[in-house]
């Protein structure tokens, strides 16, 4: 799975995320899927930070 | 019995080695679990602020603010840094006592925007659900975590 797949999935919530969690817990966690859980975090902190500063997050 | 014994520190070493892999992909796992957590709880309050084109909230929650969704945000903005980190700490072995400190740090501002949200949301709120799930998994993960850690 790509890093632009999970990020597609982690857009999707909270259930797809215990999905990719149990997967994980029986194969692993790959440095692919945490590169793409790194960049959901910039994605979310640029969203809030925007919120913080009053401009436009999008 | 020479074989024996030679064959002991090798096969000592792959003891260490598998018990090392256990305990990194254990950390790993805790940083897909704190990400679920934090994208639920970031999700759930961005629902519930209802943003408008004038990045105001316009909430089915009346005194859920847009002043309170700032600072909400800025809450969330020292979590999500923590729970960023925490994931590229989980990538290093051995894993290091300030990855440890990023699980604390994520605990501690689930915390604050708990006090944000108390007297205004209700139970049910989706916001409420997300942070008590959230905090609950912390709870259960950090010890895991310093066992895998």
């Amino acid at each position: 799975m790509t890093p632009m797949e999970w990020i597609a999935l982690a857009e999707q919530g909270f259930e797809l995320f215990m999905k990719i969690r149990n997967s994980a817990k029986s194969a692993g966690v790959t440095d692919e899927q945490l590169d793409a859980i790194t960049l959901d975090y910039d994605q979310r902190i640029a969203r809030r930070q925007a919120d913080t500063r009053g401009g436009d997050d999008t | 019995m020479r074989t024996r014994r030679s064959l002991a520190p090798i096969l000592a070493l792959l003891f260490l080695a598998a018990c090392a892999t256990t305990q990194v992909q254990k950390a790993r796992i805790v940083s897909v679990d704190v990400h679920a957590v934090l994208a639920a709880v970031d999700d759930a309050e961005m629902t519930l602020c209802n943003k408008q084109a004038d990045n105001t909230c316009k909430s089915s929650v009346p005194a859920w603010t847009t002043e309170k969704h700032v600072e909400f945000s800025k809450h969330l903005v020292v979590a999500l840094k923590a729970g960023r980190a925490l994931n590229e700490g989980v990538k290093a072995v051995p894993i290091t006592g300030q990855t440890k400190a990023d699980l604390t740090a994520v605990s501690a501002e689930l915390e604050a925007v708990t006090g944000l949200v108390k007297d205004i949301l209700p139970p049910n709120s989706t916001v409420v659900i997300a942070l008590t799930a959230a905090k609950d998994a912390v709870l259960r993960l950090l010890p895991l975590f310093l066992e895998g850690a």
